[in-house]
């Protein structure tokens, strides 16, 4: 290839160029957040909320789970849509946050299941709670990856680790809103993860998918 | 205050910037600005002044020149796919090295994974002329003499299965031999080769 190469290039680039808007990250990502607690909401009222709902609420352990995973779903989901920028190098420090607010949601699962133990996996296993989950995640993760498209990462698999984070923590807080089981050994392995697992192979992907 | 205490904010924005000056920034997110909103002339000039900043920083860690325009293409191409992603409130620069990078890491990635690093262009390959070269010709001379010297039923062997190319079921055949006495006798030939070479 020569210099004359990339002058025709460029020539060419010139008179593809059409004019362009920026699209600015925060923007879709408020738009993915408000379509997503919207759509698990809905998802929640359609299927019906959990029986004892005004006891849990009054459960300050409860609440606590549920602001935890919104946390980290809000979190993580603004670090998705910066990353699919170029220049994300500028957030890498608000990694941490996302990451943090994982590990204490982990410490506190694994604390509550070393005393309230696995519950009955077995029975429940593929029970309706797997349609309900499927539910309120297959949406929510079609949209992250069409808005994300919209984007040019540099960092595919970091970015497709933060969609599956905020996909599966708004799609906990939705089974939780109407699963009565409050057993977390069942509740974590039943609703929540076999979608991380999921999104995980699907991370690996990620390079294709996002690839631009 | 002392003179060389004295440092001028050109020198720091300098320090940061090793692709550039403010100066050029500016000129250059201006640039991008207007090209965002379709100005062709604009991201013509863009586009020419930063090839040769993304060929210096191509150029080097790729392991062969040759290869450098390639990914310059690369990088412009996706700088005109990514255009829109550009903030205006932001530095173009670390945007553009970004995808630079970016690019340049895919393509060693692929370069290493189709083993490009081992390939050789056809006109670079170096054949030693066997009857123009003397140490070629010597060495080659030597291994000839060596086959000669071996006993009469291992040079029959080493010559069709190794300079002839047949294979070791064919060369029982010809020499009626067994087709495990074939691989013995070739083992011990080239020992004894081994031998006399070393």
């Amino acid at each position: 290839m020569s210099t004359e190469e990339i002058d025709q290039t460029i020539q060419k680039l010139c008179g593809n160029l059409k004019p362009v808007c920026c699209t600015n990250p925060l923007r879709r990502a408020l738009l993915w957040i408000l379509l997503v607690v919207t759509y698990t909401s809905a998802v929640a009222m359609t299927i019906g909320l959990r029986e004892n709902i005004v006891e849990a609420m009054n459960r300050g352990d409860y609440i606590f789970e549920l602001l935890l995973a919104f946390g980290t779903g809000i979190t993580a989901s603004l670090m998705t849509f910066w990353l699919s920028t170029p220049d994300c190098e500028r957030y890498k420090g608000f990694f941490a946050v996302p990451l943090t607010l994982l590990s204490v949601q982990l410490v506190w699962m694994f604390d509550r299941l070393f005393f309230e133990g696995m519950g009955s996996i077995r029975e429940n296993w593929l029970s309706h709670c797997w349609i309900n989950t499927a539910l309120h995640t297959t949406l929510p993760a079609i949209a992250v990856i069409i808005l994300v498209r919209k984007g040019a990462t540099v960092m595919p698999c970091a970015l497709a680790s933060f969609a599956v984070l905020a996909v599966s923590e708004f799609g906990w807080i939705g089974m939780r809103l109407v699963c009565p089981n409050d057993n977390v050994g069942e509740a974590y392995f039943l609703n929540f993860l076999p979608y991380v697992v999921i999104g995980i192979f699907a991370g690996f992907a990620a390079k294709k998918l996002f690839r631009w | 205050m002392e003179p060389s205490l004295l440092i001028s904010n050109a020198s720091l924005y300098d320090r940061r910037m090793p692709y550039g000056n403010e100066k050029q920034e500016k000129r250059w997110q201006a640039l991008v600005v207007k090209a965002q909103s379709g100005d062709a002339a604009s991201y013509q000039i863009l586009l020419t002044e930063i090839v040769p900043v993304i060929r210096r920083v191509v150029l080097r860690s790729l392991p062969s020149p040759d290869i450098t325009d390639d990914v310059v293409q690369e990088v412009l191409l996706s700088v005109h796919k990514a255009l829109h992603t550009y903030d205006s409130e932001r530095p173009f620069t670390p945007w553009l090295l970004a995808i630079v990078n970016f690019r340049k890491t895919d393509f060693l990635r692929q370069h290493y994974a189709s083993r490009g690093n081992r390939q050789v262009p056809l006109e670079s390959v170096e054949i030693p002329d066997y009857l123009s070269n003397s140490d070629a010709s010597s060495t080659f001379r030597d291994i000839e003499n060596a086959i000669g010297e071996l006993p009469e039923k291992q040079k029959e062997v080493v010559e069709l299965l190794k300079i002839e190319g047949y294979s070791t079921k064919e060369v029982s055949e010809k020499t009626g031999l067994s087709e495990s006495a074939v691989k013995v006798t070739m083992h011990r030939a080239l020992q004894k080769l081994k031998e006399k070479l070393a």
